[in-house]
């Protein structure tokens, strides 16, 4: 039943220039000269009969039946074990829905033995196996990461998170520390005293603008298609750019290749994915060895469940897939597509109920196609070609001269190539260049009351290089050069270096680390962000708006207690350097004016305590966060304006999560999440007037009541009550002949705290009064999931 | 408010969330004055430049005693004078007092074009309220006399155009039509007061100096229109109606008033242009007018008057 192994016939042939463009690579081999000389490295490839490599395959080395090291397979199948002293052991491979292989190995001092191994498929499930693994994965990014903040939201945790309606990995990430979330309504975040336009949210590795669906209520992404979520808060080295405050990766899931299907209901939406392989016939035809892919549709069904009687007027669409291919020579293809569509259709609904007739909808489509080409002694290459858009629009009908629109595209090619230079080094280099181009409109009655065009090339370029020394230090030094080039406004050219320094103590366990960094960003949502649901309008960076430019320092402890529990805090600054909010005073004459350049601060601290182990698992989360934001004061009459500086919306001082999951009577699983956050900001009213305008026809000039007005206080000055929220979630699976059904439900706000939404002054009363609406109430739903 | 409430939660598709209302108490409010100072020059149908000042509270009453100076250029001042509220507004809502501040018709008449205006307002017990703005330069209507009246055919849309005025922020043209909405319904046409429709026309900017008669007015009322008297504006005006029109530039003050600023759930922001102990707007425009006409019927007999330039 075990596979046979040891394969070099399929090593790839080292013949990539890297090591003599590695400057940096170059710089930092000096480090490996003080290696342990008895000390060497066990690394490999594992891949399946057909060539695919198997993901996540726990690989444990042992000496007799003593765990030695342990690891897991990346994408590519290829894992490493370092700092193994001389001696012989036995290298064991387990991985889901494959045969568990044992082979032997033996290491005589500082060498580095490659394992090339194939493995069987065999549908037996090993128990604890996904556990072991995911532990497997925190502990090798607690020990390799330098600066970065990673932390990691996997399946079955986003599932157990309660929640609205359905599982949602975007929604789920605001559990996470550092993370700021302002409205129940709102499914955008911001980390760390960044916008939240100024997280890089990236499917499979195609950025992707809005995703959110029904104004940003919840996230486009269908659980059920996903392996796992992970936000970078902070400290994200040189290869990502684009974004300054974080990098949330979504990675999709492209099954085992075996026919099945996942489905579920909720409120929300039905939603069904199918995933499958190709016949021997089709993947000869493409010339892969493998070829497997999964799909899923979603759709709400409130316009049709309710056609009879109503005309309801929304419904949301989206289709997600990916298809992996694997070549003879393992290279692995990869396509991801998604697309989406929100309608707000009101044109069929009876004039008398809603006499203007408009047609609303708005979505994302992203392409990405991967090649990936692993190298042998690990890392790789890898050429991405990715297309992303984001569009809404407003018709009316009617009225042919009304027009509201907004489009921004995205076009990327690049290339990373990650090299292994030494067991002890790892250097990535690459570049891409992309086009961004924007086109939002807003006119109606012949006169254009906003809008702009605008694009640009990105010419990004970075090289970074990670030493490392198992279990003492980790240190981590890359530049990344961003040439932008806009069509309208002048060249920017953007060095930014980044540098990360980890110090490991107590035998590995406990880690210092310091990370410090310069982000750049070249394009903004002018959304309001005040607003709980809201549409981004994108624009680029040019002559009429500036990038932002984010310098950003981290210092963190963090370590293990035992196998068990996890600790991390960290404290941070930021600066934010060009940010932008909507001129409410623009001059209708300068068409440059209508984007306010500012500038930002950030510092805080974040908590977490993650228990990994047992029955009862979870994590507690602490962030502190002051943030402000300085703009020139666009509504004052002096020249030049002065400056106002306020507290953003996302200002919540103190936000604690604790999240849980636990097993229930009769086999059911259920989760835990209390949130608490001190208020948020506002800018209380401080009094109302009647205002006047002249009416130069009916009255001759005489002034015409046109409504109320409210004075308002500081901006920002005053603050929502505090938040707080607890979210109970129960799910049972039961396992039938045919697959699984998963009845769940989720309690939402079950002490029903009545959480501030808005406040409404209202200084027409007598006494005058403030009133206002919350957010959720206590909230039930519930759905069902199958699986076959 | 629980409309507000169901219009949100109808948005977010969850039938089952209601959205929990807040707690109601009781809040102090502050005493503030809000002056609306006004100097609106030309327009036939104003019979002269009017220039006035309508000082009142968030409390809701009025501010006598107050010395309202309106200086032109930096040197001769025009001193605003208490008159009876009815002289700068018609309507007066049971609530809200407010005193009213007029120069005399001779002073009014001098301000022309271009000037440059300071504001300064002396409250009692000592506070001051003080603004500046420009009035935005002279223009005229091409093809049409100020205050003149011209026949335009049914079905007909007039494209008007004026020359730029310096310094405006947007042109802000007005049309009253009588006689549309009955015409639309079936019935006969008449020039009823009644039978009245009152439209808003933006033109943005100086250099935006056309606007398409009827068919750009009424982009603020297009959720309060008849189907039917909508899809009419989008052709003309039918037989036997008859509508003015103004054509105001505006300043930066007056546009930054009206429109509004960023959303507040309690309600619309005016952004104030006048500083100091107190808010409000210190506005400046020039206005041109004119009328239209369209004859009852093909033979054209109804009126004798030019013909408006719509080719």
């Amino acid at each position: 039943m075990l596979a046979v192994t040891r394969d070099n016939a399929d090593l790839n042939p080292p013949n990539f220039p890297s090591r003599s463009i590695l400057l940096i690579a170059l710089l930092s081999c000096r480090f490996t000269l003080a290696l342990d000389a008895q000390e060497g490295t066990i690394q490999g490839r594992v891949r399946d009969e057909q060539g695919a490599a198997v993901f996540r395959a726990v690989v444990r080395l042992l000496s007799d039946t003593t765990l030695v090291g342990i690891t897991d397979t990346d994408r590519l199948g290829s894992f490493r074990l370092t700092r193994v002293p001389a001696g012989s052991y036995r290298l064991n491979f387990r991985a889901l829905g494959y045969a568990e292989l044992t082979e032997d190995v033996a290491l005589i001092g500082d060498e580095t033995v490659e394992f090339y191994v194939r493995v069987e498929r065999q549908a037996i499930q090993l128990e604890g196996l996904e556990v072991e693994a995911e532990r497997s994965r925190e502990r090798i990014r607690f020990e390799e990461a330098g600066g970065a903040t990673v932390r990691e939201i996997s399946l079955s945790d986003l599932k157990q998170i309660p929640g609205v309606a359905e599982a949602d990995p975007i929604r789920a990430v605001e559990v996470l520390p550092g993370v700021v979330s302002t409205s129940d309504f709102s499914a955008s975040f911001h980390v760390r005293g960044g916008s939240q336009d100024q997280n890089l949210i990236l499917l499979d590795g195609v950025p992707i603008f809005s995703p959110f669906h029904l104004g940003g209520f919840f996230s486009v992404f269908n659980a059920d298609m996903l392996d796992r979520a992970e936000l970078q808060s902070g400290g994200f080295s040189a290869e990502h750019g684009g974004r300054v405050s974080s990098v949330l990766q979504i990675e999709s899931d492209p099954g085992d290749g075996e026919f099945g299907v996942d489905a579920g209901i909720s409120l929300l939406a039905s939603r069904v994915a199918v995933g499958g392989g190709a016949s021997s016939q089709v993947v000869n035809s493409l010339g892969l060895a493998d070829l497997k892919w999964r799909a899923s549709v979603r759709r709400s069904y409130f316009d049709i469940l309710l056609k009879p009687v109503f005309e309801f007027p929304y419904h949301l669409t989206d289709f997600q897939t990916i298809v992996e291919g694997w070549t003879d020579s393992g290279d692995r293809l990869v396509l991801t597509a998604y697309t989406g569509d929100d309608v707000v259709d009101l044109t069929r609904l009876e004039l008398e109920d809603f006499p203007l007739r408009i047609k609303w909808d708005w979505g994302n489509d992203i392409v990405g196609l991967r090649w990936t080409r692993a190298r042998r002694g690990g890392g790789s290459l890898d050429v991405r070609a990715n297309l992303s858009r984001y569009g809404s629009s407003l018709v009316l009908p009617d009225f042919a001269d009304t027009n509201f629109s907004s489009v921004i595209n995205q076009r990327q090619l690049r290339v990373d190539l990650d090299t292994r230079p030494s067991p002890t080094l790892q250097a990535k280099v690459g570049g891409a260049i992309e086009w961004m181009g924007y086109d939002n409109l807003l006119e109606t009655g012949g006169s254009k009351f906003g809008g702009g065009v605008g694009s640009g090339w990105l010419t990004g370029s970075y090289a970074q290089a990670s030493w490392s020394r198992p279990r003492e230090w980790v240190i981590e030094v890359g530049t990344r050069l961003d040439l932008w080039h806009p069509y309208h406004g002048d060249q920017i050219l953007e060095i930014a270096p980044r540098v990360a320094v980890k110090r490991f103590f107590d035998d590995g366990d406990l880690a210092l680390k310091l990370a410090a960094g310069r982000y750049t960003q070249f394009l903004h949502s002018l959304r309001d962000e005040d607003l709980p649901i809201g549409l981004d309008l994108w624009v680029v960076a040019g002559d009429r708006a500036p990038p932002v430019v984010s310098d950003q320092i981290q210092l963190g402890i963090e370590g293990y207690v035992g196998q068990d529990w996890f600790w991390a805090l960290e404290g941070y600054t930021r600066t934010f350097d060009g940010v932008v909010a909507v001129n409410g005073a623009e001059d209708p004459n300068d068409e440059l004016d209508d984007i306010l350049g500012g500038k930002g601060l950030s510092y805080g601290a974040d908590l977490l305590v993650r228990k990994e182990v047992g029955s009862l698992t979870g994590w507690a989360a602490l962030s502190f966060l002051k943030a402000d934001r300085t703009f020139p004061d666009a509504y004052s009459p002096f020249i030049p304006q002065p400056e106002v500086t306020y507290p953003p919306i996302f200002d919540r001082r103190i936000d604690f999560d604790l999240v849980l999951r636990y097993p229930l009577p009769f086999g059911g699983d259920g989760g835990l999440r209390w949130n608490f956050g001190t208020g948020i900001p506002y800018t209380k009213p401080i009094g109302s007037h009647r205002y006047y305008l002249p009416d130069f026809l009916r009255e001759q000039g005489l002034l015409d009541r046109d409504g109320s007005a409210v004075v308002l206080g500081e901006r920002n000055g005053s603050r929502y009550a505090p938040y707080h929220r607890l979210d109970l979630s129960f799910r049972k699976t039961f396992e039938k002949p045919w697959g699984t059904l998963v009845p769940y439900l989720n309690l939402v706000n079950v002490y029903n705290r009545k959480n501030v939404l808005f406040y409404f002054f209202n200084y027409r009363a007598r006494p005058p009064t403030r009133s206002g609406i919350s957010m959720f109430p206590i909230l039930p739903t519930f759905g069902f999931e199958v699986r076959f | 408010m629980k409309r507000q409430c169901m219009v949100l939660s109808f948005l977010l598709v969850l039938a089952s969330v209601g959205c929990g209302i807040q707690e109601t108490l009781i809040v102090e409010l502050e005493d503030l004055v809000v002056a609306e100072v006004h100097v609106q020059i030309g327009g036939a149908f104003l019979g002269g430049n009017r220039v006035m000042a309508f000082l009142h509270r968030t409390l809701g009453t009025s501010v006598p005693g107050a010395r309202v100076v309106i200086t032109r250029g930096g040197t001769s001042s025009v001193e605003l004078q208490e008159a009876d509220e009815n002289a700068c507004r018609q309507e007066r809502p049971k609530r809200t007092r407010g005193t009213c501040y007029l120069s005399s018709q001779e002073a009014a008449d001098e301000f022309v074009p271009g000037e440059q205006l300071e504001l300064t307002i002396e409250l009692t017990q000592g506070r001051t309220l003080r603004s500046a703005t420009t009035v935005p330069g002279g223009f005229t209507l091409t093809g049409i006399e100020d205050g003149s009246r011209c026949l335009l055919p049914p079905d007909t849309p007039l494209t008007i155009r004026w020359s730029r005025s310096s310094g405006t922020w947007a042109y802000v043209s007005e049309t009253l039509i009588i006689g549309l909405e009955r015409s639309v319904a079936g019935t006969v046409a008449s020039a009823n007061e009644l039978d009245s429709l009152w439209l808003l026309g933006l033109s943005l900017s100086a250099s935006d100096t056309t606007i398409v008669f009827p068919t750009e007015f009424g982009i603020f009322e297009r959720f309060d229109l008849d189907a039917e008297v909508a899809a009419q504006l989008q052709k003309g005006l039918t037989p036997g109606s008859t509508a003015s029109v103004t054509v105001t530039a505006a300043d930066r003050n007056y546009v930054n008033w009206a429109r509004g600023g960023n959303f507040n759930p309690s309600g619309r922001i005016s952004i104030p242009s006048v500083t100091g102990d107190g808010t409000g707007v210190f506005g400046a425009t020039v206005t041109r007018t004119f009328e239209t006409v369209v004859n009852p019927d093909s033979s054209g007999a109804a009126y004798d008057v030019p013909a408006c330039p719509t080719s």
